[in-house]
């Protein structure tokens, strides 16, 4: 196993850069947080850049052949951390892992109804979401900042994740038919 | 898919579960393909957040070197905002200082809302609307109950102690206290925002309280819908029907059992509360022989069965189980409790007030006043509906004949008379007279003195007839409200056909002045529902 060629390298850097979402979204499935789901992707992104020299058809292929390879990370990272507590059952990782690996273009097209159903929502409620998703900021504080309890402020994000899922899918439909 | 089961997925995003939800959610992504479906949404979104929120915000970065912290000074900004908006919305309009709240006084512009009523009612000196008109500006109710009326014809009954401001027609800010919004057609919309929730109307009656200290706001839909809104978003947390309640526990949206907010009075209710006092008051004066307030509490079983230990006497052998007690509450009563047969409870003056309804032919109570009097003074708030006899008895002593009864009735034309035996002359006639369909205070002044027996009769307080005879004590025995038996026909006689409220005797002959205050303290005025133009 060799890298790829250099002008391969531009190719690779260019697919990369365009499949990066999905595939995280991919890993997100199979991991419990976020911190897991930058360990995985740099190790995928490794082995991918390893391999893609040996990919037929990166075009069209390069978005799925990438899942392929961050599933088998996904279930490597679940043995190294085997002492860990995980807390989905193996099986049903590889369950939904395995479902998910045929989803990549309906990812891709529902990733990017995300900002149309931000922006359907209030800005100070997409800032206050974005805010909570910035690791320099705990939950806590906000939550003092907002004179709410931490768990009003959960509450809060649940239902406006609800709402964003509801529109990107509602969006992503309207796309299809 | 179950909401439970969303909530599951979303706690496991957020990293909160417990012990039993992980095995809960091993089982139903184990089992459903459509909760894997869900959870693969989820999982993709918060990706794509935490993805989006690592990033500077792309229009200012693509201008300048941004601020490593400029997307939190930005979010932060709003969220200031935010609650700068809501503190102004709290705090809306300060420039009222009102004193001392009064209800008299009138506003040159039409306001946003009226207090049309208010009971022990007490304003903080900094807050309290200059006279019965209030516009927008924060308000603190220290105590009591108060009656609002909106321009749109909105009703809002508030108890304090309760911080609210009036933002417009459509909107009360509610910081602290309790408010039952009754709201028409016209004011759809209206809507009480609390620190946690919005509480838009849909066409409805609903209750509100809010406990800042609790950190509780309750809903409870009387009639009608209500939506639960996320305030300055608008985010619609869940709508309430019929008797469907909400609870916003420290701003979390809790499932609430419907509860009876009886403990808020309805509108027009607050007149019944304060003419309660009143009545507590009148029922201490030693003078007063026999009260009868209709008194009805919700939880009370008011239908006590007549037994032998309140009938008058003579009616022991009589004992009837359709027969039943109505309370002489006077502190120093000279007439025994009422026997009420056939009248039944209706309606009162106000709200919660109630009558008893004499329509039925046979309808009455009976009652015995003990002893004889030199003086007497009968008063009752009457209804009549018709008067399909010639003589409506407002109260008779059984029979006719024996010296020192009384018969004190009305007739067709309007007459008020208070008849004795021997007193039974042609009365001198005064232009004030009964009228029908509307509550009246009517009353009977018996005084004898050296120069004979008088009756004096008065609607609302105006004469309407007086009757003179030689001296005759006052004895009237047994009696009944609202009916007369005929002892020669051995039949029922001149019922009243229509309601009595309130009824009182005192052994003494008040003055016009007080049966003035009587009439005063007893009107309906405030209930009647006039619509602002």
């Amino acid at each position: 196993m060799t890298p790829p060629p250099s002008d391969s390298s531009e190719d690779f850097l260019r697919l990369h850069a365009k499949h990066e979402p999905q595939i995280r979204a991919f890993v997100r499935s199979g991991v419990q947080n976020n911190e897991s789901v930058a360990e995985i992707m740099q190790e995928t992104s490794i082995v991918a850049w390893q391999k893609f020299s040996d990919l037929q058809k990166p075009e069209s292929d390069f978005g799925k052949w990438m899942c392929v390879i961050a599933r088998y990370e996904i279930l490597k990272y679940r043995q190294t951390k085997a002492r860990d507590r995980m807390i989905l059952d193996q099986s049903i990782v590889e369950k939904i892992t395995a479902e998910a690996l045929d989803d990549s273009n309906i990812r891709e097209k529902y990733l990017s109804t995300l900002d149309q159903c931000l922006g359907k929502i209030s800005k100070a409620n997409s800032n206050l979401l974005l805010l909570a998703y910035d690791p320099s900021q705990s939950i806590k504080a906000i939550a003092k900042s907002l004179r709410k309890t931490p768990d009003a402020l959960y509450q809060k994000l649940r239902r406006l994740r609800l709402k964003l899922t509801e529109c990107m899918s509602a969006e992503h439909s309207l796309d299809q038919s | 898919m179950k909401q439970a089961d969303q909530y599951l997925i979303d706690r496991y995003i957020q990293g909160n579960l417990s012990e039993e939800d992980i095995v809960a959610i091993n089982q139903l992504l184990d089992s459903s393909r459509e909760a894997r479906d869900y959870f693969r949404k989820a999982t993709l979104l918060d990706s794509a957040l935490h993805e989006k929120a690592s990033l500077p915000l792309p229009e200012i970065a693509s201008r300048n070197q941004p601020h490593p912290l400029l997307p939190w000074m930005v979010a932060a900004a709003c969220l200031v905002l935010a609650l700068i908006a809501w503190s102004k919305k709290l705090s809306h309009n300060h420039e009222y200082h009102g004193q001392k709240f009064t209800s008299n006084g009138h506003h040159q512009t039409q306001p946003i809302a009226q207090l049309i009523d208010f009971y022990k009612a007490e304003f903080s000196s900094n807050h309290a609307p200059k006279h019965s008109a209030l516009d927008k500006g924060l308000y603190e109710l220290k105590s009591g109950f108060i009656e609002l009326q909106y321009k749109n014809n909105a009703r809002i009954l508030m108890e304090g102690p309760a911080t609210f401001s009036i933002v417009d027609e459509l909107n009360m800010n509610l910081t602290q206290g309790k408010v039952r919004a009754v709201i028409p057609q016209s004011a759809h919309g209206f809507t009480v925002h609390t620190e946690d929730a919005d509480f838009v109307d849909l066409g409805t009656e609903f209750f509100v309280s809010a406990n800042p200290v609790k950190k509780l706001s309750q809903v409870d839909v009387l009639s009608g819908e209500v939506n639960v809104v996320e305030p300055g978003s608008q985010e619609l947390l869940k709508n309430l029907k019929y008797r469907q309640s909400a609870r916003l526990d420290s701003g979390i949206l809790k499932k609430s059992a419907f509860v009876q907010r009886t403990q808020l009075p309805i509108p027009g209710q607050l007149s019944t509360l304060r003419w309660l006092d009143h009545a507590r008051k009148m029922a201490s004066d030693s003078s007063l022989i026999a009260y009868f307030p209709m008194l009805r509490w919700e939880d009370e079983n008011i239908d006590t069965p007549a037994d032998k230990t309140c009938m008058p006497k003579g009616f022991t052998e009589k004992e009837n189980l359709n027969w039943y007690r109505l309370r002489n509450f006077a502190s120093n009563p000279r007439a025994s409790h009422g026997v009420r047969s056939i009248a039944s409870w209706s309606s009162g003056r106000w709200p919660k007030k109630y009558s008893q309804d004499f329509s039925n032919p046979k309808a009455r109570i009976d009652f015995e006043i003990y002893g004889s009097f030199k003086e007497m003074t009968i008063a009752a708030w009457i209804n009549i509906n018709q008067q399909p006899n010639e003589l409506t008895s407002i109260l008779s002593s059984d029979g006719w004949g024996t010296p020192g009864q009384i018969h004190f009735k009305s007739n067709r034309a309007g007459g008020l008379h208070c008849s004795m035996p021997s007193i039974n002359s042609l009365p001198s006639e005064y232009a004030s007279s009964v009228t029908n369909n509307r509550w009246i205070f009517v009353s009977a002044q018996i005084q004898t003195t050296e120069s004979g027996t008088t009756s004096l009769c008065r609607v609302n307080g105006e004469k309407t007839s007086i009757m003179k005879g030689p001296i005759t004590k006052i004895e009237p025995g047994k009696v009944k409200m609202g009916n007369w038996y005929d002892n020669n026909l051995n039949k029922f006689e001149r019922n009243l056909c229509g309601k009595i409220d309130e009824f009182m005797i005192w052994d003494r002959y008040l003055s016009a002045k007080e049966i003035k205050d009587f009439f005063e303290a007893g009107t309906p005025k405030a209930p009647t529902f006039v619509a602002l133009k």
